[in-house]
């Protein structure tokens, strides 16, 4: 079980403590009911399987970890690693650690919310994944697919841009190397 | 794939190095408030979407704006979580305390929305500022565990006591397992 203290600033700009700890039933449960309480669509399929599927199978097989970052006593945002299987598309024989989701809660987003509740969220889950890709071995190889609206985001980070997979539906790939001083 | 790097600066990654190399913990750089201004200027500038991974595409395609009672609920349960977790903390349930504390949340949530009248207005006195910080709830907090006790019924504390001495019992028997195990090791 790891637990990471962190902290994120409120939408006021105060320093907040928070929390990056493995994924727990409550965590799944605040994107079960929370999260998905604001989706525009109603009636569709429900999305909290995503996360329940994601959180049982880091459970089962290590090469999964799913992490929640908690601030207040919910859950501000959400992300799901797979550390063993994925390489590099830079570099193939090496290893890196692969974002397969991650998420900040709906009312984190400046274009939904404003102020946001919380600043930072998605930044801080990035270095976290970063940091697991040190621990492991892979010197800060890190890839991800982003969604359209969140591209500018992993550009804005300076994580360098590969163009768009037409494996996972054309979804841009991003990819930090290895960290070198 | 186009194969190429469309964009590298270097200066970010130099940061990252530099901190690793001080602490062994990139999770420091979260202790300097500049690098925290830094991270919400980089989401407000960018709209604040952050997310990533095809198996969410559906779900943020369906995100709409948050109405304020919505948000208010947020608040809420946010409040009354904190004020219930340092509540439950005095309670000592050692290895159950995640399972009650978990099922404690669940059921405040099912009772918010079956909300009795007067509990109703006493929510929406208590924002009657829109703009407070969600961090900032202390008139909400020190009315959260009489709100926390007027909230759970009878039949809801009797599921809490069960779930706290099933989740012991599970823990005793997870113990004696790993005691076998550890045995069987030596």
């Amino acid at each position: 079980m790891i637990q990471r203290p962190v902290q994120i600033l409120s939408g006021q700009g105060q320093v907040v403590s928070g929390l990056i700890c493995t994924m727990q039933q409550r965590h799944q449960d605040d994107f079960q009911s929370t999260w998905q309480g604001i989706l525009d669509v109603t009636g569709q399929p429900d999305a909290g399987w995503i996360w329940d599927y994601k959180r049982r199978q880091s459970d089962q097989e290590s090469r999964y970890e799913a992490y929640a970052l908690e601030a207040e006593e919910l859950t501000q945002g959400l992300m799901f690693l797979e550390t063993q299987w994925h390489r590099s598309q830079v570099q193939p024989s090496s290893r890196l650690v692969y974002i397969e989701a991650l998420a900040s809660a709906p009312w984190n987003r400046s274009s939904l919310e404003q102020p946001p509740f919380f600043r930072g969220v998605g930044r801080t889950l990035l270095l976290f994944a970063r940091q697991r890709s040190l621990e492991l071995g892979y010197g800060g190889r890190l890839g991800l697919h982003a969604l359209p609206e969140s591209e500018a985001f992993y550009r804005r980070l300076q994580m360098p841009d590969y163009g768009a997979d037409p494996e996972k539906e054309d979804l841009v790939y991003f990819e930090y190397g290895v960290m070198r001083q | 794939m186009n194969g190429s790097i469309i964009q590298i600066l270097p200066m970010d990654e130099r940061r990252l190095a530099e901190q690793f190399a001080q602490t062994g913990n990139l999770m420091d750089l979260c202790a300097n408030e500049d690098w925290l201004k830094e991270s919400a200027q980089v989401e407000a500038d960018c709209g604040g979407s952050v997310e990533a991974g095809l198996v969410l595409r559906e779900y943020a395609a369906r995100l709409g704006t948050p109405t304020i009672e919505q948000l208010q609920m947020v608040k809420l349960q946010s409040t009354l979580f904190s004020e219930l977790r340092a509540w439950m903390e005095s309670w000592q349930l050692g290895l159950s305390f995640e399972a009650t504390y978990t099922e404690a949340r669940r059921l405040i949530r099912y009772r918010l929305q079956h909300l009795r009248a007067e509990q109703h207005a006493w929510v929406k006195t208590l924002f009657a500022d829109p703009d407070r910080d969600l961090a900032d709830q202390q008139p909400v907090r020190s009315q959260a565990i009489a709100m926390l006790s007027d909230l759970l019924t009878q039949e809801d504390w009797q599921k809490l006591a069960n779930t706290a001495a099933q989740g012991m019992a599970v823990g005793v028997l997870q113990m004696r397992q790993l005691d076998i195990v550890s045995a069987k090791a030596s």
